[in-house]
């Protein structure tokens, strides 16, 4: 229930209803480019030292230890399919803050920070992007690239993702 | 504005239930034929610290009792009533349903409602008690009221009034006001409930100051009135109404000495000349803040008289040089600064105030756990990060450097320092635990007809803080089967030649990283027979021959009780079960050693935190586990013979002629093994919950300490893994859940 309320408090400050520019971070999957909230992004980091969990899905690469917490590995690349699987010095990890827990993302790459005004960012059309578009905010426009801004904590704690306990019922 | 107090209910509690143990300890400690001042003074002052804090932060319920509590003790340490049995049993039953309200404001648990009011009964009965008591059992009493002014008296409300009062004894109305209910009453009432009982029903009906009840002349003959005057009857300042209690306005010196004489606790006729001029040194003593002015004038001469009458025996110079220190100013009636000043000066015969407590608690802070749980996560992560330079120093050429090598072993050595002191943050002395037993020991003891005396040894040893919370249930229910079951009656011990009375022994030492709390009894240990036949009987596979710890183990199987009466104590058969079971949780273990007709020693074994296990890292292909080695109980290398099947399926090894169920840590976590046929591998025998089971991994890697972190908060639980640890490279190590695994290994045994 923490989550759902964490979820709206996060899309109550999402560039729809605030006319003020937001900062994004945007990485690239495969072909796309996305752009997150970028304070919710704790760090970037590269990928190393992940120690696997039994039975776990395949895209959870498995836990590694940053700075004494335990925290979670997600491949978006195995995830929804896109870019090339390999790991090498220049993979990133997006380590990330979402309702209090701390998760990291590999992605292909990430480009940069980037502010986006609410009025840059228009509703997507029901196109089929890797992601769900559930978790699709808008499509941000900047110069010539089309950014598909995601809604990175919801996804994240979405039972997709398999990082949370599901809800006791 | 006002203030939002629940912001302080944290502390409170947290203050409240410390007051509560210490004068819980303090109760069981004292002598009652040499009652000691000073620790009179110790239990008054918590109580009275915990009156105070519940009425500002609005607990009315909580200074309701201790009001009572605090009536009684306030009298014993003046001395006006010697300290009785009755009287400990009844501040530590008040300090029971202090307790349960607490945890009900606290939001845990209901309170008794029943209890709190038996308990303010007795102790109102017991601080009544030199008069009521002392003389005789019922006394007829004046009583003279004006009704509040300020509120309504209706006819409900006196009839409310009456039948209260009528509920203490028989009432007879003698003047009552004409034509209404409000005005001057005057009844007469039979009563043993004492005078402050009346007083207290009166409290809210009648005008503040106007209540006089004495002790009627003809249910007295040869002594005089005393009266009782209700200083400031307001319930918001029920302190200074607790002095105003014992204040009596003296109409005749004479009499009311020779009233409170027959306690021969006050001193008797010498004082009576002598009265009038203690009062005018007493007074300046200060049992209340002199104040500029007066406003009530009438009210002084009661509080001279009062001093003077209750302090007959103070030394006279002790008196003069507090009166030189205070200037001389007419003592005021109570007033709300009252409350400072009063458990300072408790009686005049104690001059001393209480700096000693004052100081320790200046020489600690309050830090929440978070807090130092964060701190102990930095500092190992400095420890890794010092480990992880130390690794890459040692491929540099010492000779050249030789500075940075220097101040590699300097930072290696503070950062062990300070992991240890970061580490002994979280440890708190044992005797928090054992500091509860007093009052088991002397409620069972009492209870069951023993003497016994408790003997504790090494209060002072460490363990985590998260140990003394989940390890005092447990021991408790250690003690009690030592006293329910070990030790026996009196008459059975000096039959057997032992002292009637016997010892319960607490012992706690730390034995290489491992705490060790022995519980040991004098008495008629284990019955090897007795408990042989009550397996047999619940249908336990035994034999006369096993090894007597193995027979002595049998007591922690569920159900199994070999009392012969089931009491109110023990003998349900549940429990040491239980015991072992939590004892096991906390990564520790039980170990019982008796021998017949000398006693019993229970052994717990803890670590000495949570946070940190001893572990065996197996290997299974890449992968590397820990398994908590508590549980370990041999690690073998299987032969093609050991491995037998059901349904074609090599399920079950057998080890020294039981068959353990198998688990194969590859299969389970679905990681490609090394080893595909057993005798290639480990088998590692694991004991959880009283079943074995074999896991089968490719190698062992070895042992260490690691510490535990949580999986669950940033991830999810995952089955057969209990929780994971940073090894010495900085890689995250997986802790494997044992208990899982065996249970695993049962219902695959019963698929099969």
């Amino acid at each position: 229930m923490q989550h759902a309320l964490e979820v709206q408090a996060a899309r109550s400050e999402s560039p729809e209803d605030s006319g003020y520019a937001q900062e994004y971070l945007t990485f690239r999957l495969g072909a796309e480019e996305y752009a997150i909230d970028i304070l919710k992004v704790q760090e970037i980091r590269g990928y190393d030292a992940v120690t696997t969990i039994a039975n776990a899905p395949e895209f959870i690469k498995g836990v590694i230890n940053l700075r004494g917490i335990i925290v979670p590995v997600v491949d978006l690349r195995i995830k929804f399919r896109v870019g090339r699987v390999e790991y090498t010095p220049f993979t990133v990890t997006i380590i990330l803050n979402v309702g209090k827990r701390v998760v990291g993302v590999v992605v292909d790459s990430v480009s940069d920070v980037i502010a986006l005004a609410s009025s840059q960012v228009r509703p997507a059309p029901d196109f089929a992007a890797q992601v769900d578009t559930r978790y699709i905010v808008g499509l941000g426009t900047l110069d010539e690239r089309m950014l598909i801004v995601v809604d990175i904590e919801k996804l994240m704690l979405s039972p997709d993702m398999a990082l949370v306990d599901a809800p006791v019922h | 504005m006002s203030i939002d107090m629940s912001q302080f209910y944290q502390v409170f509690f947290e203050e409240v239930a410390e007051h509560l143990a210490n004068m819980e300890a303090l109760l069981l400690d004292t002598q009652l034929d040499q009652s000691d001042g000073e620790q009179m003074n110790a239990i008054f002052r918590a109580a009275h610290s915990i009156k105070g804090s519940s009425g500002t932060f609005g607990f009315e319920d909580m200074a309701r009792v201790t009001h009572e509590l605090e009536t009684l003790l306030d009298r014993v340490r003046k001395g006006e009533l010697q300290l009785t049995a009755p009287m400990v049993d009844a501040s530590l039953e008040a300090g029971d349903v202090l307790r349960g309200m607490l945890a009900f404001h606290k939001g845990e648990g209901e309170v008794d409602r029943a209890a709190e009011e038996a308990v303010c009964e007795k102790l109102r009965a017991l601080a009544a008690g030199n008069v009521v008591e002392a003389v005789a059992t019922r006394f007829t009493y004046d009583v003279f009221f004006e009704t509040d002014s300020r509120r309504a008296i209706t006819s409900d409300v006196i009839d409310n009034l009456l039948a209260e009062i009528g509920a203490l004894g028989e009432v007879e109305i003698v003047q009552c006001p004409q034509g209404s209910t409000s005005g001057v009453w005057r009844l007469k009432v039979q009563t043993g409930a004492g005078q402050p009982a009346i007083a207290e029903v009166l409290d809210f009906v009648a005008e503040p100051g106007s209540v006089r009840i004495s002790i009627a002349t003809a249910a007295l003959p040869g002594r005089a009135v005393a009266e009782l005057q209700l200083a400031e009857p307001l319930p918001n300042d029920d302190i200074a109404g607790a002095y105003g209690f014992f204040v009596p306005t003296v109409e005749d010196d004479a009499a009311v000495f020779g009233l409170f004489d027959t306690e021969a606790q006050a001193a008797p006729a010498e004082p009576v000349p002598a009265a009038p001029q203690e009062a005018a040194k007493a007074e300046p003593y200060g049992f209340f803040e002199p104040l500029p002015d007066v406003p009530k004038p009438a009210l002084v001469a009661v509080a001279d008289a009062g001093y003077g009458f209750f302090e007959p025996v103070a030394a006279p110079e002790a008196v003069v040089a507090q009166a030189t220190d205070k200037p001389s100013a007419p003592a005021a009636g109570p007033q709300p600064e009252a409350r400072k000043e009063a458990p300072a000066t408790p009686a005049a015969r104690e001059a001393r105030p209480a700096a000693k407590p004052a100081g320790a608690a200046d020489n600690s802070i309050r830090v929440s756990v978070e807090k130092v749980d964060q701190m102990i996560n930095l500092v190992g992560e400095l420890v890794i990060t010092q480990a992880m330079l130390a690794q890459s120093a040692t491929k540099l050429d010492p000779a050249i450097n030789e500075r940075l090598m220097n101040g590699l072993a300097q930072l290696e050595r503070n950062t062990r320092d300070l992991q240890e002191s970061v580490m002994s943050i979280r440890m708190l002395p044992i005797s928090v635990v054992f500091s509860r037993f007093p009052r088991v020991v002397r409620d069972l003891s009492q209870k069951l007809n023993k003497q016994v005396r408790l003997v504790t040894i090494g209060e002072g040893t460490e363990l985590d803080k998260g140990l003394v919370e989940r390890i005092t249930d447990p021991l408790t229910h250690l003690v009690r089967n030592s006293l329910d079951h070990g030790i026996e009656s009196p008459a059975e011990r000096l039959a057997a030649g032992k002292p009637a009375e016997g010892t319960i022994t607490l012992k706690a030492y730390q034995q290489s990283g491992n705490i060790v709390i022995e519980v040991g009894d004098d008495g008629a240990g284990l019955r090897r027979e007795k408990i042989l036949d009550k397996a047999r009987e619940r249908g336990m596979t035994v034999s006369d021959s096993m090894a007597d710890h193995e027979v002595w183990a049998l007591i922690f199987e569920a159900g199994f009780s070999t009392a012969e009466k089931v009491t109110e104590v023990s003998g349900r058969g549940v429990g040491m079960d239980v015991v072992k079971k939590n004892i096991a949780a906390l990564g520790g273990r039980v170990d019982i050693e008796s021998v017949t007709g000398v006693g019993t020693r229970m052994t717990v074994r803890l670590p000495l935190t949570l946070a940190i296990l001893d572990g065996m890292s197996v290997a299974v292909g890449k992968e590397t586990y820990i398994i908590p080695l508590n549980y370990v109980v041999e690690s073998l290398q299987p032969k093609r013979s050991m491995m037998k099947s059901i349904s074609g399926v090599e399920r079950l090894i057998q080890v020294r002629g039981e068959y353990l169920p198998v688990v194969a840590l590859h299969e389970v976590f679905n990681v490609p093994g090394h080893c595909e046929q057993f005798e290639q591998g480990i088998m590692v025998v694991l004991e959880a919950d009283g079943t074995k089971a074999g896991l089968f991994v490719d190698t062992l890697v070895g042992q260490h300490q690691v510490v535990i972190k949580s999986l669950e908060a940033n991830y999810r639980r995952v089955p057969g893994i209990a929780g994971a640890t940073i090894m010495g490279d900085g890689r995250v190590g997986l802790i494997l859940d044992v208990l899982g695994l065996v249970g695993r290994s049962r219902r695959l045994l019963a698929a099969a």
